[in-house]
């Protein structure tokens, strides 16, 4: 049984109410800064939940690498650029 | 690269790196001896792999020696152990790039910088994936909580109840994601027969920014790097099992500089 009396609570949380009153305008979420939709995560490409493609490659030492070979024991993060500076 | 210099953090947490960049093996080879790269970076010439996981951005614009050639989206992916996605990282803009950092803190690592704020039932750490960063850059504001035991906040969706909420105060340098919450927990108070999401303990709730390209730019005049306050407002409201105290709020800020290029 919580200790907190039902009344006391229920007082409370009318203060509470009180306080932060239900949605109008001004208190609605206003747009404080330029929020911009999550892109990622979708887009182009393999999705979340996705098996990664299989690949092949030679690394810079000309070591063939696969997923198996450069992954840790909880995985690996791979990543695509446009070049080495950029 | 970015990621070079954070390659042995993700080690430590078991996580293997390597990069894939369509560019032929004796170019990275080069690069990797003048530069020390100390992860493995992948030669993808022919664009095999990149086609393969269809990540060839057909509106890039090439020029000069890049022309005709096949060039990816910068994307990065976390996969687990098995081989299956769990996180993709990705900018549709090839102007904007996530911090490896980033990526880190949102791993759980701790951030940089930032402030230890004791408010009334918690103690709020703050920090940033970076100190420092870069026209076009996408980096994590983080907020470390630690509630006083048997007290929990609000998480978003609740009813009745002022749920855990970060506004930054509008900036047109920093460009603002949403919040990133973890999984709420549910607290079931007898006495209202009421269940409800909440955060208990410790936590870590982010808030992405990418420095806008065009508007840092336009800031920096001749200095290649530039001061920059990003300031906000978290709302909140604790509970305990026997107290429900209001809604409050709670001014925050970060310091950080903008450096003019990346390299």
């Amino acid at each position: 049984m919580k200790t907190r009396p039902a009344l006391l609570a229920l007082l409370l949380v009318r203060c509470a109410g009180a306080a932060a009153p239900a949605p109008s305008p001004a208190a609605s979420p206003a747009p404080a800064a330029t929020t911009v939709p999550a892109a990622e995560g979708s887009g182009p490409g393999p999705a979340v939940g996705d098996p990664l493609p299989a690949f092949q490659a030679p690394d810079q030492d000309g070591k063939r690498q696969d997923f198996e070979t450069l992954r840790g024991k909880n995985g690996l993060l791979l990543n695509f650029n446009r070049s080495v500076v950029w | 690269m970015e990621l070079a210099g954070q390659a042995e953090s993700f080690r430590r947490r078991g996580i293997g790196v390597a990069s894939v960049i369509p560019e032929p093996a004796a170019t990275i080879k080069e690069f990797a001896t003048k530069h020390g790269l100390g992860y493995p970076v992948l030669s993808d010439a022919d664009a095999a792999i990149i086609r393969r996981f269809g990540l060839v951005d057909h509106t890039f614009q090439a020029t000069g020696d890049l022309v005709g050639k096949d060039i990816p989206y910068a994307a990065t992916f976390l996969v687990d152990e098995h081989g299956v996605i769990k996180e993709k990282f990705f900018e549709q803009a090839a102007e904007n790039r996530r911090t490896t950092a980033s990526i880190l803190v949102l791993q759980g690592e701790p951030g940089t910088g930032g402030q230890e704020i004791r408010a009334g039932h918690f103690t709020l750490r703050t920090s940033a994936s970076n100190a420092e960063v870069a026209p076009g850059q996408r980096f994590t504001l983080v907020l470390d909580f630690e509630l006083e035991p048997k007290h929990h906040a609000y998480a978003p969706g609740v009813k009745g109840y002022k749920p855990l909420e970060v506004q930054l105060d509008p900036d047109p340098v920093f460009e603002v994601h949403e919040t990133r919450y973890p999984a709420a927990g549910t607290y079931y108070f007898a006495p209202l027969k009421e269940t409800v999401p909440v955060f208990q303990g410790r936590f870590r709730i982010t808030k992405d920014v990418t420095v806008a390209m065009r508007e840092a730019l336009s800031r920096f005049k001749d200095a290649a790097e530039i001061p920059a306050t990003i300031k906000g407002t978290l709302k909140y409201q604790i509970c305990s099992d026997v107290v429900c105290y209001p809604p409050a709020t709670q001014q925050l800020q970060w310091t950080l500089r903008i450096r003019k290029w990346v390299r």
